[in-house]
């Protein structure tokens, strides 16, 4: 379904359409978050799912926040075009995994047969590890201060499997030789800063 | 000169020719950079994939900050309904003119002079503590009725109380709960790593309750060092203008 609608209210886009937001430009990921973020429809149907299955209210805000980063995540870093259906059954899902895996962590019994279903469907999206965990975040967010904004953006593209082609394309550079020199100077800008600064390397590891 | 830098992607999937593999690998030797960027390709490539999700969590970060932030337009219209209904009643305008204005004091006070806490990371392994480390992420995302309800608990655990009252201050000072805000910065300015920001606010808090002369007392036991020089300008507007 090419069709979209996005309100405060309704969310009705097409996955395929979400993940070009994503990939598209740092504005249009913006406006996909903002408007993710201040949809009801969504928002209430993940508060109440995670109010249902034992979670506070503030559980259920952490993993809606959760579920915005982790599909913004695995949209940035997804190469198929065959994905179709629609954005909000695909959070629930995200929402419903993350959920379970939190659960599983802090070891609670709760019943949970919507989630382990959804699970092993294939369609579904699988909760990958989220990198940034608090402590992580507070590092690398000094690492990353470290890099030039333009670098973070040429960085950011590569490491999540765009070709320079792409890379040029989206950022502005004349050609994929540039890009590639670009990457290379941000990358060995990054990697002094590791080698200059061992102790963090080693907590980032 | 060549930069073997940007051989490092064809060096790492094996697409170079043998005979660009073999001057990469000679370049190594005498490279400790090129060599630290081959033993440490993955966890750079990991951290520049991360780029994404540091992205992402800086736009909830704004978006949440933005829902919480006090709206100038209902103030706005707010004031215009006063000034409208002075026409009708009087003297009573007066009254609800000087309260409107104490309530666009107070948000302006918090918007030039409040300083959240930086993002710290606070290691959560079980029971208290985790729940101390859930709390201070709900603060940093401003959900701050759900961040007390775990601080407070929090709070009695003798280890964990001094910053569990930190934060909880800051959630009573933003929710205009001052004179509990101000008891529990008395608390936190006992420790030296707070003590200058327990006193900061508890001089931004006198400001509030309108009392100059106990906030300019706060001030001059403040550490300039501490604090930027544009901070400590607003700070000097507040308290020595118009003096």
């Amino acid at each position: 379904m090419n069709l979209f609608y996005f309100s405060q209210y309704l969310i009705i886009m097409s996955l395929l359409y979400a993940i070009s937001q994503v990939k598209n430009s740092q504005e249009e990921r913006q406006s996909l978050i903002s408007g993710i973020y201040h949809n009801i429809t969504i928002k209430s149907s993940i508060f109440n799912f995670i109010q249902k299955s034992g979670g506070e209210r503030y559980d259920a805000s952490y993993i809606f926040d959760e579920t915005i980063v982790q599909f913004v995540k695995t949209a940035f870093n997804n190469s198929s075009s065959t994905i179709s259906g629609d954005l909000e059954p695909y959070l629930m899902g995200i929402a419903r995994n993350l959920w379970y895996q939190e659960c599983k962590k802090r070891k609670r019994e709760i019943s949970l047969p919507e989630v382990i279903s959804h699970q092993t469907a294939d369609d579904q999206p699988v909760a990958e590890e989220i990198f940034l965990t608090k402590e992580r975040y507070s590092l690398l967010h000094n690492v990353l201060d470290k890099l030039r904004s333009n670098c973070r953006a040429v960085l950011m593209h590569w490491a999540n499997g765009f070709s320079m082609t792409e890379i040029a394309e989206k950022l502005g550079y004349q050609s994929e030789g540039m890009a590639r020199k670009k990457k290379s100077q941000c990358l060995a800008e990054l990697n002094d800063f590791l080698f200059q600064n061992p102790q963090i390397k080693l907590q980032l590891q | 000169m060549i930069s073997y830098f940007e051989w490092l992607d064809d060096y790492m999937d094996g697409s170079l020719s043998q005979e660009d593999r073999l001057a990469f690998e000679k370049a190594m030797v005498s490279d400790e950079k090129l060599k630290h960027a081959v033993d440490n390709y993955n966890l750079l490539k990991k951290i520049s994939a991360s780029l994404i999700e540091e992205e992402t969590r800086e736009n909830l970060r704004a978006i949440s900050e933005e829902k919480h932030k006090p709206t100038p337009v209902r103030k706005l219209n707010r004031w215009w309904l006063v000034a409208a209904a002075a026409i009708f009643i009087g003297l009573s305008t007066y009254w609800l003119i000087s309260l409107s204005n104490l309530g666009s004091d107070h948000d302006k006070i918090m918007a030039d002079l409040y300083l959240k806490p930086p993002i710290t990371a606070h290691r959560g392994a079980s029971g208290d503590s985790s729940r101390l480390a859930k709390a201070i992420d709900l603060f940093d995302r401003n959900y701050l009725e759900e961040a007390t309800t775990l601080l407070l608990p929090t709070a009695v655990n003798d280890s964990l109380q001094i910053i569990s009252n930190r934060y909880l201050a800051h959630i009573y000072l933003r929710t205009n709960r001052l004179q509990e805000a101000d008891s529990l910065f008395v608390l936190v300015e006992s420790t030296a790593s707070f003590q200058q920001e327990a006193i900061y606010h508890r001089m931004v808090i006198a400001l509030l309750l309108h009392d100059k002369e106990k906030a300019k007392r706060r001030f001059a036991q403040l550490d300039p060092a501490s604090f930027s020089a544009k901070q400590l300008e607003l700070v000097n507007k507040y308290l020595f203008e118009n003096e």
